[in-house]
């Protein structure tokens, strides 16, 4: 038997010691020929202590005998594991080694092993793996910096034409390369890096930059004009080949500046060289074609993927899953456990499909399916199910912190849907935009109206961006009335669209797309000054009135607001307290120490704070009786079967006791009938507000109305 | 002559082994070559105090590849967390590697801000979150130019002498 062992030991390439209690070693197998570079006269000693020779396993000697007499080991049979450690005898090529202490009911043993192969092979993977994780934090850093100086600057210079010159100097030396061009992409700078990632020369012309990059995107994202007409930030990596022999990756993001009006003016392209990294990520065995994180295909190859299906004219649905609200996991809980969600997601999704079935990440937080085999929509929705059944899973929910991370699914099919990849993947881009909007349904087949509907608010969004410069917005007051006299206390101005094709246009109608275009921080700012003079009217008119104002979360978020307010308030002569400031009761219960210092600055300019909508999210009162607020307003949805439903009755009573204890007046808005007014003024609700009493109007008719009180 | 075991951690790639060869045999080297597991250099220092005969474990540095093991840390009298002044995510590594690194010794601790040769890419604000950490000494070093290498390990070497005396 010992005949048989040794030869397999020897190909183990390691060396074998039993222990005994005294501190030392017997040996069991030491006939490797380094053994004796590690212990000197190691068989002239059949029983040894084994130190003294090297420190690394002198100290691992003493971990290993107070393991093997510690209870847990003998219990589990657990082994202790050294590590890898480099040994360089004198005149000799250093040796990497590492030692288990092995706790058998046989005894209790020391083996160590010489990984010389092992090593190589370790240190080669690590060297490559390690030289990309570098790349990668001086690209991004690099990147990162270009990006967040171009945003400060957009953000505090006034006019365009010094936008462009402060860039320009800004950008001038830094090697991420820079291009701007106005709103129709015709190019208004370039630096000298952009010139040099392209190998172009110093005097080439700068429009020839941006044909290519045009020309690459057209080709690499199919979706590209989608992407720009979105007028939001994106960043992608394009791969650009320059005939014969050479490539270059690049990393670019695309960025928006707009106007003080809101409009869109410019767009900065940054561009960083990310070849080496690819080059990199090659040599660490991940092909290109496979995302990193996930080690799920990527956005290429799921192109070609496709591409391939259709050639062949394979039937099948293409599936887009959006993780919603995913900055928000990386913002407050961190990018660690943002790729932790991403792995998570991955992993589920592909479980949740055929082994033959591609999944793919084809974005920071998009993946991309391709199945086939499916007949039907109702066939596909069953894959759909089981794949959305992930953010309901109570793990899912801990995870994400309850953060209110669900996912959107867009599909589409082929060739129902499209016949070539640019086509399809439109439509399913569409998909899943209308699956984000539909609150109600996770995913959603993409239909011809869909796309309409697309158009029809592409375009509203256009006018949308000229009809603040066209002065096609106007200011409609409804009265609040105070509840034991009936007169009016104050008015909630709210936001009309005179369209010169369609008319008056309600807010619910444009008010998400100016928020999602960011146009709601110019339009809430004009709404404030228009308040703020119709305020200014009124006192001249001798009414002294107070204004409520809704303030939407990306208006909150901005840290320009309340000098804003505070010099409006000067201009137009007026009582600070005569404001009052609306805000979502959605937007205060996440990030409570942000929300608490934004709602501390407004407070110093000497306005009021109400919550808007209360009830429909899920704060308590005794939380935002920590918030320096001053009014609720409960929401319509409870005043309108106030008198049919006795669950809304018994809300909206405890509201009004408990809002009064915690001192806080009450607004009920959305009182049509005289029973829901009667239940309000019989509970002390201190505001009643709805069309029983007064419609929005027009600022003429409410001075006609104010002058009839 | 009195031996005590001084080891180096940190993130990877942040230059502890090139401040031991820098320290050990004056040596600095461009190409950047990774560590694997633990190598052991000696080296006398002379202080005032006497002598200290340093045994410096090298310490394959902390990423996503590989994990801090604290048991490296048994016996040791100090040791230094490196960081590189020009990789800010070494800063928020080198806070959690510090944080398990106290939680397994005693011994005093050192912070090594290497790569002072070139521009800092870290905020004063991310230094300071680390630099307030409970450090015996936080140094500038440069294992390129040697700036404060040796002094760093003197000023080890003098510390552990006047703890003994």
């Amino acid at each position: 038997m010992e005949d048989k062992l040794t030869p397999i030991l020897q190909s183990l390439n390691c060396i074998a010691f039993q222990y005994h209690a005294d501190g030392y070693f017997h040996n069991v197998f030491i006939d490797s020929p380094w053994a004796q570079d590690l212990v000197p006269n190691i068989e002239s000693r059949p029983y040894q202590t084994l130190t003294g020779h090297s420190f690394f396993l002198d100290d691992f000697i003493r971990d290993a005998i107070n393991f093997w007499q510690s209870q847990s080991s003998h219990l589990n049979n657990e082994k202790l594991d050294s590590g890898i450690w480099t040994e360089h005898p004198e005149n000799k090529e250093a040796m990497h080694l590492s030692a288990e202490a092995i706790n058998h009911p046989d005894g209790q043993f020391l083996i160590i092993r010489n990984l010389a192969h092992e090593f190589n092979d370790k240190q080669n993977t690590l060297q490559a793996a390690r030289e990309m994780l570098i790349a990668n934090e001086n690209v991004m850093a690099s990147h990162q910096y270009a990006q967040e100086r171009v945003a400060s600057i957009s953000h505090e210079q006034a006019s365009l034409q010094r936008i462009v010159e402060a860039i320009s100097k800004a950008v001038d030396t830094i090697s991420t390369g820079i291009l701007i061009v106005d709103s129709e992409m015709n190019c208004l700078m370039d630096n000298p890096a952009i010139k040099q990632l392209f190998n172009l020369s110093a005097e080439s012309n700068k429009d020839s930059i941006l044909t290519i990059i045009l020309q690459l995107l057209e080709k690499q994202y199919p979706e590209f004009n989608q992407i720009l007409s979105s007028d939001e930030t994106w960043q992608g990596e394009l791969c650009w080949m320059l005939p014969p022999f050479n490539m270059k990756w690049f990393m670019l993001s695309i960025i928006p500046i707009r106007s003080a009006l809101g409009k869109l003016s410019q767009w900065v392209f940054i561009t960083s060289d990310i070849s080496r990294l690819k080059h990199l990520q090659q040599q660490n065995e991940k092909l290109t074609l496979i995302d990193n994180l996930t080690e799920l295909p990527n956005r290429q190859y799921f192109w070609n993927a496709l591409e391939n299906l259709i050639a062949a004219s394979i039937p099948c649905y293409i599936v887009y899953i959006d993780i919603e609200n995913f900055k928000r996991i990386n913002d407050e809980l961190g990018h660690s456990k943002g790729d932790e969600v991403l792995t998570y997601v991955s992993e589920h999704v592909r479980k949740s499909v055929k082994r033959e079935d591609v999944v793919a990440r084809i974005g920071g937080n998009e993946f991309g399916l391709l199945l086939q085999g499916v007949a039907s929509d109702e066939q596909c929705k069953y894959v759909l199910d089981r794949i959305g059944s992930i953010a309901l899973s109570s793990h899912f929910q801990r995870m994400t912190n309850n953060l209110g991370n669900n996912l959107n699914i867009g599909i589409a099919a082929y060739p129902r849907d499209g016949d070539n990849v640019e086509r399809l993947l439109k439509s399913v881009g569409i998909a899943v935009k209308q699956a984000k909007e539909k609150l109600e349904l996770n995913h959603c087949f993409y239909n011809a109206k869909m796309e309409q509907e697309a158009l029809r608010q592409l375009k509203l969004k256009q006018e949308l961006e000229s009809a603040l410069e066209l002065q096609q917005f106007e200011l409609y007051f409804q009265p609040i009335y105070l509840s034991h006299d009936k007169k009016i206390s104050k008015v909630e101005v709210l936001i009309r669209w005179n369209h010169p094709e369609l008319g008056l246009v309600m807010p619910g109608s444009f008010i998400p797309l100016a928020e999602a275009s960011g146009l709601i921080v110019p339009m809430g700012k004009w709404i404030i000054e228009q308040a703020c003079q119709a305020l200014g009217e009124l006192a001249y008119k001798g009414y002294h009135l107070g204004v409520s104002i809704n303030l939407s979360p990306r208006q909150f978020n901005d840290k320009s607001i309340a000098p804003f307010i505070e010099e409006a308030i000067k201009n137009f002569n007026i009582d600070p307290a005569q404001i009052e400031l609306e805000v979502t009761e959605g937007l205060l219960i996440y990030n409570y120490d942000a929300v608490l210092e934004q709602l501390k600055t407004l407070r110093k300019v000497g306005i009021k704070l109400s919550v808007d909508d209360f009830g429909t999210g899920y704060s308590s009162l005794s939380y935002l009786k920590r918030l320096p607020i001053d009014a609720l307003k409960i929401d319509r949805s409870f005043v309108t079967d106030l008198a049919v439903d006795a669950n809304d009755k018994a809300i909206v009573s405890a509201v009004i006791v408990m809002a009064h204890q915690l001192k806080l007046l009450v607004v009920a808005e959305g009182v049509e009938e005289q029973n829901q007014m009667d239940f309000l003024i019989q509970h002390d609700c201190d505001f009643i507000q709805g069309y029983l009493l007064c419609r929005p109007l027009p600022f003429e008719k409410l001075c006609d109305v104010l002058a009839q009180q | 002559m009195n031996t005590h075991k001084l080891c180096l951690i940190g993130p990877s790639a942040v230059g502890k082994t090139s401040l031991i060869r820098q320290f050990v045999e004056g040596i600095f080297s461009e190409k950047y070559l990774t560590s694997i597991g633990v190598k052991i250099d000696k080296k006398q220092v002379n202080t005032e105090l006497g002598g200290v005969l340093f045994l410096i474990w090298d310490i394959e540095g902390t990423d996503q590849f590989c994990g801090f093991n604290p048991r490296y840390l048994n016996g040791a009298s100090a040791y230094i967390v490196v960081v590189d002044q020009t990789q800010p995510s070494s800063i928020d590594d080198a806070i959690i590697i510090y944080q398990q690194a106290i939680a397994a010794s005693n011994a005093d601790v050192y912070l090594a801000i290497n790569k002072n040769d070139l521009t800092s890419q870290v905020s004063e604000q991310q230094l300071e979150s680390l630099t307030s950490l409970k450090f015996k000494r936080v140094i500038s070093t440069s294992a390129k130019t040697g700036e404060n290498v040796a002094n760093l390990f003197t000023e080890i070497a003098t510390s552990l002498l006047a703890k003994l005396s």
